[in-house]
């Protein structure tokens, strides 16, 4: 039997495995980007540029996808320190250059009930909203958000159960 | 909405309503041929930031040359001086005005204090005096 094609620099990695969940990760990039389609390309690119070099090498201590993940939200924190350095150093010209925080489904759609939903997960801290997002909608563990996250479990928890928390009670006033 | 199960119903319903369809996204082969290609050849943007970087820090470690290197020697250079070396060597050598160095800033305040061809004066004594 054939074996499945790996990356080089990466042999726990199989092609076939990181194309099935490339909508995925693309999608998880979106929502790094504030959904801005060309950084998110950007972004996957230069995840996949690290995958491919072996810079971020994957030990199959956690999923490929937490791990795909992981080095996503990774870089996406590293361009956003290095955006803030810029604008430090150079002031309103670094504007026009700085990827933007990461941001809440710009959604189309007129309802009026997801446009309180979206107000709710606004008013949460960023690494609240990531949490929800990847335990309620990308159906990640905790566990598996943490480690995303580059975060402790125990502070993962404390997000999530205060983000959960926050967003029914608002969504309650609300209604 | 009360409970939990409503909260992720609607969350899951407002990222899904943002989600991008197949024809939105980059394929993957295309993203990663623009991957391997990144690896070989920097973008312009990140080559333009690391050529920028690596010419401001060899211009300061240039500056902080040229100050060390046209600095006056002080007076604690010379103390330091007068330290390491022994009178007795100083004084057989050739490099006799090493001590000479080493005493020559206190002269102008000092011009009781002999300076050369005078056995008398001992290190200790000039260090006692700095």
């Amino acid at each position: 039997m054939a074996q499945p094609e790996t990356l080089s620099a990466n042999p726990r990695i199989a092609l076939t495995d990181l194309e099935a969940m490339h909508g995925d990760a693309y999608s998880w990039a979106l929502t790094r980007c504030r959904y801005s389609r060309p950084d998110a390309a950007d972004l996957l690119q230069d995840a996949y540029s690290r995958l491919l070099d072996g810079s971020a090498r994957f030990d199959g201590r956690s999923t490929l996808r937490s791990f795909l993940f992981g080095v996503i939200d990774r870089i996406a924190r590293e361009q956003r320190r290095r955006a803030r350095i810029r604008a430090l150093l150079l002031g309103k010209f670094a504007d026009a250059l700085a990827p933007e925080q990461p941001g809440e489904p710009q959604n189309q759609v007129g309802d009026a009930e997801l446009a309180q939903v979206r107000a709710a997960l606004l008013e949460l801290s960023p690494r609240q909203r990531d949490v929800l997002e990847l335990v309620f909608y990308r159906d990640c563990s905790i566990e598996a958000a943490a480690d995303i996250l580059g975060m402790p479990v125990g502070t993962a928890r404390t997000h999530y159960q205060r983000g959960k928390q926050s967003m029914a009670t608002k969504l309650k006033v609300a209604s | 909405m009360k409970d939990s199960s409503a909260v992720t119903a609607a969350i899951r319903r407002l990222y899904a309503s943002a989600e991008p369809n197949a024809t939105q996204r980059p394929s993957f082969r295309a993203t990663l041929q623009a991957a391997s290609h990144r690896g070989t050849h920097q973008s312009p943007r990140r080559l333009g930031w690391n050529v920028a970087m690596i010419g401001g820090i060899g211009a300061a470690a240039l500056a902080i040359l040229l100050v060390l290197w046209s600095r006056e020697p002080t007076l604690q250079d010379d103390i330091q001086l007068a330290s390491t070396v022994s009178y007795d060597d100083i004084w057989r050598s050739p490099s006799d005005h090493l001590l000479v160095q080493a005493v020559d800033p206190l002269l102008g305040s000092t011009p009781t204090m002999p300076l050369t061809g005078t056995p008398n004066l001992s290190l200790d004594s000039a260090k006692e005096y700095l």
